[in-house]
């Protein structure tokens, strides 16, 4: 438990590292101002600070926060939400915006969600008609549609 | 810098004698176009494909529907990688604004220019070099003489890094020897406001911009950045920046361009008809109400001007330490 | 003056102009309650309808998207928790808390009183004293927005239960934003070589994925025991009490917005934010802000709306537009054929003039729209939460791609989406972050213009006068706080 809580800290040590270091090579003072590097050392430096301050307080036990763990049912759950997501975003250019969000939201209502078939297939219906006639038809967006839909 | 500016005027001649004469197999696009613009909705080139595009279709020029399609971002390689992705497409047109030539440049990637097929390059816009109103300075001269005797001391704020206004900024540096402070901004509006709050010397505007100002006494002109003075009356007294002894010419410009490989009889359609858009009467008022240029250059010509343009982009944004 | 307005409700009223005001405002609350597409975005999508318009017509139309926009945002930001655009994250903190409690509808009903009474406020300012203001606003540069920029992120720390805790997340956005390339020498940064972000990441998808789906995410955990939010209806209305508390926080919020919507390069989202931190501040019940506190939302709305209009000074009077949506207006002049600039206003009065009215006039046919259908849009709520969230989950991703027709915005939405579920399961907050995010391009950047302005001297920050009244109203932001944890020790 106190691993997963040290998460937040090591988190940002990791992200103040990557742009110290990833900055490396771009100018920290330029003639007369701070440069392109000047900037991202201020803020790697203070992740640094902040992350040091984090620990510090968890270590005494005066940090406030609280780590929620979610039950391995819910996890599963937000898993397969976000394969779903990905799987709209690839299958969009390939199949068509409209319909994978027909298919997205009937996987997500039947499989991940567990709902009666009726209110999933109108529910579906209704989110990719309204994205067709608010995206498509009123304000002309070309999603991406290979097949013409 | 000067040889190659006459051989740009050279070819400006040589391309309006062409146009006329050129007689080309040619064939319609079906279905409707889009014109891909690199800029937001606001910006030059969008203003300039949305006018253009409304004429075409409001005068029958052009019967597919024209749709714009504002792919902004990242220095308009959202729009030409869009376009570069759709080889031999005959529905998309790119719009040629500068950042189309120096994006590559500073981002070291393959020159857009090279891989695109060429249509034409219809419009161009003079540039002039503003100062506060209450400056000392009366002309380029005075602003010279007091930036050789106080190198970087002379302040101008301009738009993004490595766009027009830099690489103008740039130009004058070298033709006149000096070193000025340039000051990039998000937007040439900010640009405009920091100018405007009097928080610098100078300042670049297209001559409609500038002419306002200087009618509102909110800007004085130093000098017009074009091969001759205006005729306007309001600016026939403002001189060049070549008759000042600062040997540069420099001019926006925007074209269109299609995907590689596109059918050259489609090609030559889309000149075609450019050409018959800009002849209109629409477009006409509208060159003289913006005070812009209405050269017209088409297929293999205006191929070697985008190409002489890229030219002058690279060597500045050498000399300026942005190419990569 | 009077006379100038007059004309201007003469050319306002009539019927066909009428009927655009209508259909503007109409499309700009829709395209504004759609996550991602702000009113500029909006306004660029059916700038094309308005060509066979009058100029004058088309731009009160064109106009109309724009305010009507303000009040739509308020919609997804209260209802879903997406603020639709960088304005619309403080409203989102205690608007959303509002209708999680059952307010929805009082949050809605208040930002549009606020909005309304701050829009005319700052309409009337247009009117009056626009040339005075938009010199007053060219006072405000560089190093007045860094100092802006810098208080605006040190105020993140106090959203949230730990001030560490806050800053860490503000510290995120702050890195979020270094990505792309870097504004003022153009050199690529953190782009570790992939075009994807050469571009840098944009506000938008990481506020729909923070924020929306982040929250969806998280409903996912447990949604078979999610219920739809009781809405009684005696709880969708303002109360008595809420009035009272809201009245001095529209005024406070007005005043600020107008201000800041007048510097040409701040922008609502300044405004909203700078009136809700002061909001607290002369707040009875400080402690209840970020928990659905009403006069937060009032005082968040009542900025960015007068923020909107107060933007129309400089674009009116100097031709520079303060925000991506004054921008598009202006591009519509152009388009129509008139040339914006400092002769503006008289050279094309009839147009100024009849622009002011319609906002008049449009933003009471936004209030009249709005106070009626609160409690109904609040009813949306009442829907059965697994059914409502393929549908949140839906129109966020296809708003992402309507704003710039690049998938990587989408997939950048959901990476931030499960960012922002980290967040909420480690318990960090998620409104610095994207606060951070929306200021830290002004910052750096101000910053390093205000030195080269200078030449390197750091003494322009106080030999300016508002720049100095600012320093000071930084230090003492940066240092209070110290001092009172220092006493607090020493006491313990």
């Amino acid at each position: 438990m106190r691993k997963l809580e040290m998460v937040p800290a090591l988190f940002m040590i990791a992200a103040s590292l990557a742009v110290i270091l990833g900055t490396a090579g771009l100018a920290v003072w330029d003639g007369f101002t701070p440069g392109a590097r000047f900037f991202p050392l201020f803020v790697g430096g203070v992740g640094l600070l902040l992350a040091a301050l984090l620990l510090w307080q968890q270590w005494r036990g005066a940090d406030t926060g609280l780590v929620d763990r979610p039950g391995r049912d819910a996890l599963v759950r937000v898993g397969l939400t976000v394969v779903a997501l990905v799987a709209l975003s690839a299958g969009a250019p390939v199949i068509g915006l409209v319909p994978m969000l027909a298919v997205f939201a009937l996987f997500l209502l039947l499989v991940v969600l567990r709902q009666r078939l009726l209110p999933s297939v109108v529910t579906a219906a209704v989110i990719a008609g309204g994205t067709h006639v608010v995206f498509v038809r009123l304000l002309s967006v070309p999603l991406p549609a290979p097949f013409g839909l | 810098m000067s040889k190659m500016w006459s051989f740009c005027g050279t070819l400006a001649f040589a391309a309006a004698v062409a146009v006329t004469a050129q007689a080309q197999d040619m064939r319609a696009p079906e279905g409707p176009i889009e014109f891909t613009v690199g800029a937001g909705a606001g910006g030059s080139p969008d203003v300039i494909m949305r006018t253009i595009a409304q004429i075409m279709n409001e005068e029958g020029i052009v019967e597919n529907p024209i749709v714009i399609q504002n792919r902004s971002g990242a220095g308009h390689s959202n729009a030409y990688n869009h376009v570069l992705g759709l080889p031999g497409d005959e529905n998309t047109l790119l719009t040629m604004a500068s950042p189309v030539f120096t994006t590559p440049i500073v981002q070291g990637t393959p020159s857009v220019v090279d891989q695109v097929t060429p249509i034409a390059g219809f419009i161009q816009s003079e540039l002039m070099l503003l100062t506060t109103p209450d400056s000392p300075w009366g002309s380029l001269t005075d602003m010279v003489t007091a930036a050789t005797a106080e190198p970087g001391r002379v302040r101008v704020a301009g738009g993004a890094s490595g766009g027009n206004d830099h690489i103008a900024t740039g130009l004058i540096e070298t033709a006149a020897g000096i070193t000025l402070t340039y000051i990039p901004h998000e937007s040439g509006g900010a640009a405009r406001a920091t100018f405007l709050g009097g928080n610098v010397e100078l300042h670049f505007a297209t001559l409609a911009e500038g002419m306002e100002q200087i009618a509102a006494g909110t800007a004085k002109p130093l000098a017009i950045l074009s091969e001759v003075r205006r005729s306007e009356e309001a600016l026939a007294n403002v001189p060049t920046a070549k008759e000042q002894g600062v040997d540069v010419v420099y001019t926006q410009f925007w074209g269109v361009a299609g995907p590689a490989g596109l059918d050259p009889a489609v090609a030559a359609w889309w000149a075609d008809k450019f050409r018959k858009a800009t002849e209109t009467q629409t477009w006409q008022d509208g060159l003289k109400a913006n005070m812009q240029l209405g050269q017209f250059y088409a297929l293999d010509e205006a191929g070697a001007y985008f190409k002489a343009e890229q030219e002058t982009f690279r060597t500045v944004l050498t000399k300026i330490g942005l190419a990569k | 003056m009077f006379d100038l307005l007059f004309q201007g409700f003469a050319i306002a009223l009539q019927p066909e102009n009428l009927l655009f005001i209508f259909l503007g405002v109409v499309i700009g609350q829709v395209v504004g309650a759609l996550p991602g597409l702000g009113p500029a975005a909006g306004m660029a999508l059916l700038l094309p309808l308005t060509f066979g318009l009058e100029p004058v017509t088309a731009i009160m139309m064109l106009a109309g998207i724009m305010y009507g926009g303000q009040y739509g945002g308020t919609l997804t930001s209260v209802l879903i928790n997406v603020p639709g655009e960088a304005s619309g994250v403080m409203t989102a903190l205690d608007g959303h808390a509002m209708a999680r409690q059952g307010r929805a509808g009082a949050a809605l009903a208040i930002a549009a009183i606020g909005s309304f009474l701050a829009g005319i406020s700052a309409v009337a300012a247009v009117a009056l004293i626009a040339p005075p203001l938009a010199d007053f606003g060219l006072n405000f540069n560089a190093p007045e927005y860094f100092l802006l920029a810098a208080l605006g992120i040190i105020a993140t720390g106090s959203l949230g239960g730990s001030p560490v805790r806050s800053l860490i997340a503000g510290v995120m956005g702050l890195m979020i934003a270094l990505i792309g390339v870097d504004p003022l020498t153009g050199a690529p940064r953190l782009s570790f070589d992939m075009p994807v972000l050469f571009e840098g990441i944009d506000f938008i998808p990481v506020a729909i994925g923070v924020f929306g789906i982040a929250e969806v995410l998280s409903s996912m955990e447990r949604i078979a025991s999610v219920q739809p939010i009781k809405t009684r209806l005696k709880d969708m209305w303002l109360t008595k009490a809420d009035w009272v508390t809201c009245r001095l926080s529209i005024v406070r919020g007005g005043i600020i917005g107008l201000f800041v919507g007048i510097m040409p390069g701040a922008g609502a989202s300044v405004a909203s934010l700078l009136a809700y931190l002061s909001e607290r501040k002369f707040s009875k019940a400080p402690e209840k802000f970020g928990h659905g506190a009403i006069d937060g939302v009032a005082a968040a709305e009542a900025a960015n709306n007068s923020a909107a209009h107060g933007g129309l000074i400089p674009m009116l009077s100097l031709g520079i537009p303060g925000s991506a949506s004054s921008a598009v207006l202006l591009a519509a002049l152009i388009l129509h054929g008139i040339r914006p600039g400092p002769m503006l206003m008289t050279q094309e009065a009839p147009l100024v003039w009849g622009l002011i009215a319609s906002m008049f006039i449009g933003n009471i046919i936004l209030l009249v729209l709005n106070l009626p259908l609160a409690p109904l849009f609040a009813a949306i709520l009442r829907v059965p939460y697994v059914y409502l969230a393929p549908g949140i989950l839906a129109v966020s991703l296809v708003g992402a791609y309507a704003a710039t027709l690049d998938m990587g915005e989408v997939w950048k939405c959901i990476l931030f989406g499960v960012l922002g579920w980290l967040m909420m399961k480690f318990d960090i907050p998620r409104a610095p972050l994207v606060l951070a995010l929306v200021l830290a391009s002004l910052m750096e950047t101000s910053l390093r213009q205000s030195l080269l302005l200078s030449f390197g001297s750091p003494m322009i920050f106080v030999e300016r006068p508002i720049s100095a009244v600012l320093l000071v109203a930084v230090l003492i932001a940066l240092f209070l706080p110290l001092i009172g944890a220092l006493r607090r020790r020493r006491r313990a």
